[in-house]
């Protein structure tokens, strides 16, 4: 056992690991360019291997991030049992080293547990919950007394031939077809529709390839009948590009809203965005300060509450963090990044463990070199 | 010994400073340094005259000063004198060539002749038409997929447009006299009622002015300066000029006429007009700068103190290499005053964009360089030093011709405290880096002059393995800062961008020479040679990422930028093979004569 430990520990695997993850950085960044940083980071970095077709087959050929992750993890781990000593010279090491395995373990953590959205606020306008950037939904709303109830499903679950229902909606709907990035069109003799109800009868729907880029998004299409009990209700176009839901009349007064939607994100409390703010530098239009005066009100809150959101002055409120991240429109719609990262702390304790063990690395050294010079 | 070599390092700091000692304007000539002096708002911020016109010559000829003919006569213009002209009198500025083209498809699609480089305005503008056409046309393609021919029409058309704005910034030179229609103006302020249609015509007049016009030199307040259009429409509104308006189309009148005198107490006028003005000192400053330059000066004794050590390690060491440290430490003193009086001038930490990048990299690893030389007295940081601090000048030159190098920053970058903990870090860390691989490089040709013995191998290896640790550090704490800033800003403390995954190859190459000497991978040799990889590593995390999809796609052109990366880091492995074969046969060769 001892032995084992003392083979996965060994440096020369450490410098086998490091300049596999140097080339590994160096593709998935040089891949950036083909394919968007948002793909090249799942492709490279958050997966196990680099597939690639041979031989008619698609094979493994190079440790992607999470296995020479977790290798360097071993590497490390095995040095903690065997080879690092928790005293004098060693303590320094140590301190370093345990601080590396919580960076990459917090980078892991990150990646599976964070969720980033955006808040996209008008002037004058609230909003109690912000939009994924990626994902869509299928949100089936229905009225009940006090308000409105919502069945969501998430975009994975619309593959063709699905069935979709739910005790607490009235309607039944059928996944015809889905597309994960699509294009519409006003609906001709050249291009019909392929809806027989609704908002998407007068439009056609057009395949895209999907897209990596970082100022394009794919926005998802999908065709659905719709039935209630053995009742046909039609077949709708229901698109990312629609901005309005499809109301259906049901019995007795009733309705039900369809649409396909940026996946939410409810918050505890509504935000209110006062005033958007740009100040550019003196005769040009390159922005200086970007400035986001919000309300929060409702949820939990005693009384409403007045915040400032700018460059580098974040708010952080009910965990997550929004950051002013871009502005649309002449000054009146104002772009809020909301990120929630349980995990966020992390890098910064590790960053504290290496700094320290840094530090007794270099005074211990020191200490040394005075006893040898005395 | 030759005893007089004592004296060389004074000689080099009197050559130096002597050749910089401001020459008063000739009398009887246009006073050019006092219109130099003039500021201007442009690019946000406020700036002397001289900047303006160094900027705009490095965009529109790639030179500061480019020879034009000047009746029948070759004559190398003044930054200030060429600014003059196209603002005072643009039908001269409009017959010089200097408009630069290099791209020769470009030239066959417009009939110019291939062997002339260089254009005036005049005769770029019957095609003025057709390279508007050719360059709406490659904008409709992203920056980086445009070809060569797209990006020369892209660029021509940006030259020509600033050339036509700068010469529409003091005045609409359609008119026969500036005094006539500048009596029409005033008459028609003072009683408006008498023609009331001319109100209408100058309204439209200046309107197109405050639009076509790039430089804005009437002050409103401290920070806000209006272009000479916008001043005259605020004259027609309150029924008043203003009287620095005035100023400016007499000094225009008296240059046209060549009146000396006239031109030169008009400037004076300004002068005392601007007195008042709070940031004048500032401008001050950086018209004296440009003037100083002392970036040029710090590059000059680089070379020499360079060329110093090489000459020393054949003849008379003992002499030659205090002056070569002397020579390099006097170029580190102009290098630092160029960065405090830049850092000074934009009021913020060393590094702000690419250009102080170049400029800070160099700085830090001249001071490295010298701190080692003071402690081991071989040359050998002395060289590394005045070799890194020359290359990354001359990187800045290149650099500098994109624009304006004390921009204003990104509103997401404004924050001093980052940019003074993180950017200056990771800037050093690239210099350790750098200084580790130029060791690497010495040592290398060394090794192919002659064998080495193993004592000066061993305490070259340590030290640049020492060096490696220290950027170890520096990149790391960087990288980590970097991070840190990432999540205050943007909530994702790491996010994968180019830039960050540069900053860890650095840190992680560096990692593997710590990790591979301790393992007995590398011995001294091989951490000789590994070092230098790092200069490939920085490099292309330095430029490489910034020019991620600049060359990779644009097959059969390369980028200028691009084509020297690309060289630099070429000779770098070819310096590393070369060491590797070298280090060889030597190897090989002694151990035959111990068999």
């Amino acid at each position: 056992m001892h032995a084992l430990f003392l083979r996965l520990s060994s440096l020369r695997f450490t410098v086998v690991l490091l300049l596999l993850s140097l080339m590994l950085v160096f593709a998935g960044t040089l891949a950036q360019v083909e394919l968007g940083i948002y793909r090249s980071q799942q492709v490279y970095f958050e997966s196990f291997f680099l597939w690639s077709e041979l031989f008619g087959r698609t094979l493994p050929v190079l440790p992607a991030g999470y296995t020479i992750g977790t290798l360097l993890l071993v590497n490390l781990v095995s040095a903690f049992i065997v080879r690092f000593k928790v005293k004098g010279k060693h303590a320094g090491l140590l301190c370093v080293h345990s601080g590396l395995i919580l960076l990459l373990l917090g980078e892991v953590l990150t990646d599976v547990l964070s969720v980033e959205s955006q808040l996209r606020l008008v002037e004058g306008e609230s909003k109690d919950y912000s939009e994924s950037i990626f994902n869509y939904e299928l949100a089936v709303a229905r009225a009940i007394d006090s308000g409105q109830r919502v069945v969501a499903y998430d975009s994975q679950q619309l593959v063709e031939g699905a069935e979709l229902s739910h005790a607490e909606m009235p309607l039944q709907l059928e996944v015809l077809k889905f597309w994960p990035n699509s294009m519409l069109r006003a609906q001709s003799t050249a291009s019909p529709t392929q809806a027989d109800s609704g908002i998407g009868a007068a439009v056609s729907v057009v395949a895209l390839p999907l897209t990596g880029k970082l100022d394009e998004r794919n926005v998802p299409t999908a065709l659905v009948h719709c039935r209630v009990g053995g009742e046909d209700l039609g077949t709708y176009i229901l698109s990312g590009h629609l901005g309005e839901a499809d109301r259906i009349e049901l019995a007795n007064g009733m309705y039900a809203e369809l649409s396909l939607r940026p996946q939410r994100y409810y918050m505890a409390s509504t935000v209110h965005l006062d005033d958007f703010v740009r100040e550019v530098y003196p005769g040009t239009n390159k922005p200086s300060h970007f400035e986001s005066k919000l309300t929060l009100s409702g949820g939990e809150l005693p009384a409403d509450r007045k915040v400032a959101i700018y460059m580098n002055h974040p708010l952080r409120f009910d965990g997550k963090t929004f950051y002013q991240a871009s502005f649309a429109g002449e000054e009146t719609i104002s772009i809020l990044q909301v990120v929630q990262n349980p995990t966020w702390l992390l890098p910064y304790v590790s960053c504290l463990l290496i700094t320290i063990g840094l530090c007794w690395q270099s005074l211990s050294r020191l200490k040394i070199r005075k006893g040898s010079a005395a | 010994m030759k005893p007089y070599l004592k004296y060389l390092t004074p000689l080099i700091l009197l050559l130096l400073v002597w050749s910089s000692v401001r020459q008063p304007h000739p009398i009887g000539a246009f006073n050019y340094e006092a219109f130099g002096r003039l500021p201007v708002l442009l690019d946000g911020r406020i700036q002397p005259m001289d900047t303006v016109a160094r900027n705009s010559l490095l965009i529109l000829s790639s030179k500061s000063s480019p020879r034009v003919e000047v009746a029948g006569e070759p004559v190398k213009l003044v930054p200030a004198e060429w600014l003059a002209t196209i603002l005072l009198n643009p039908e001269v500025a409009n017959q010089w060539a200097m408009i630069r083209i290099y791209n020769e498809e470009l030239k066959d699609q417009l009939g110019l002749p291939l062997e002339v480089k260089d254009f005036s305005f005049n005769e770029l503008e019957p095609f003025f038409g057709e390279i508007e056409l050719q360059a709406t046309a490659a904008r409709q393609i992203e920056g980086p997929r445009r070809d060569a021919f797209q990006r020369a029409s892209v660029k021509l058309y940006d030259k020509l447009i600033l050339h036509l704005r700068m010469s529409q910034s003091i005045w609409l030179y359609d008119q026969d006299s500036i005094a006539g229609e500048w009596g029409t103006f005033t008459k028609h302020i003072a009683s408006p009622a008498e023609k009331p249609g001319l109100s209408d015509l100058l309204r439209e007049r200046y309107g197109r002015m405050a639009e076509m016009s790039l430089l804005r030199v009437i002050p409103e307040s401290d920070e806000v300066f209006l272009t000479i259009g916008q001043a005259q429409l605020a004259g027609l509104d309150k029924g008043q000029a203003h009287p620095l308006v005035a100023i400016y189309l007499n000094i225009a009148e008296a240059y046209q006429a060549g009146q000396v005198d006239r031109f030169n107490v008009l400037l004076d006028q300004v002068g005392l007009a601007f007195e008042s003005y709070a940031p004048s000192s500032r401008v001050e400053v950086e018209q004296a700068y440009n003037a100083f330059n002392p970036l040029l000066r710090a590059m000059v004794a680089y070379l020499l103190g360079g060329i110093l050590v090489c000459v020393a390690w054949v003849r008379w060491p003992e002499r030659l290499l205090p002056a070569a440290s002397w020579a390099i430490g006097i170029g580190l003193v102009f290098h630092t005053v160029g960065l405090l009086l830049r850092m000074y001038l934009q009021g913020r930490p060393p590094v702000t964009n690419l250009y102080s990048s170049a400029v800070f990299v160099g700085w830090g690893a001249t001071l490295f360089g010298l701190i080692i030389e003071r402690r081991n007295k071989q040359g050998l940081g002395a060289l590394t030093a005045a070799a890194i601090g020359f290359s990354t000048l001359v990187v800045a030159q290149g650099l500098a011709a994109s624009g304006d190098t004390l921009e204003q920053m990104q509103a997401v970058l404004d924050s001093n405290f980052w940019l003074a903990t993180h950017v200056v870090t990771i800037t050093l860390g690239y210099s350790a880096t750098f200084l580790a691989g130029f060791i690497g490089i010495a040592y290398v040709l060394r090794l192919c002059a002659n064998s080495l013995d193993k004592q000066f191998v061993r305490q070259t290896a340590t030290l640049a393995f020492g060096i490696s640790l220290f950027a170890l550090l520096l990149s790391f704490v960087g990288t980590v800062l970097g991070g840190i800033w990432a999540d205050q800003s943007w909530g994702r403390f790491w996010g994968w961008d180019p830039k960050e995954n540069g900053a860890v190859m650095i840190v992680i190459w560096n990692a593997v020479i710590l990790h591979a000497k301790l393992s007995g991978m590398l011995r001294d040799h091989g951490i000789l040679l590994a070092v230098i990889f790092g200069n490939v590593i920085t490099a292309f995390s330095w430029f490489g990422v910034n020019m991620l999809g600049i060359g990779l796609h644009s097959y059969g052109f390369m980028d200028q930028a691009f084509f020297w990366l690309i060289l630099f880091c070429g000779s770098q492995l070819l310096i590393i093979l070369l060491g590797a074969a070298r280090g060889a046969f030597v190897s090989r060769s002694k151990g035959a004569a111990h068999g």
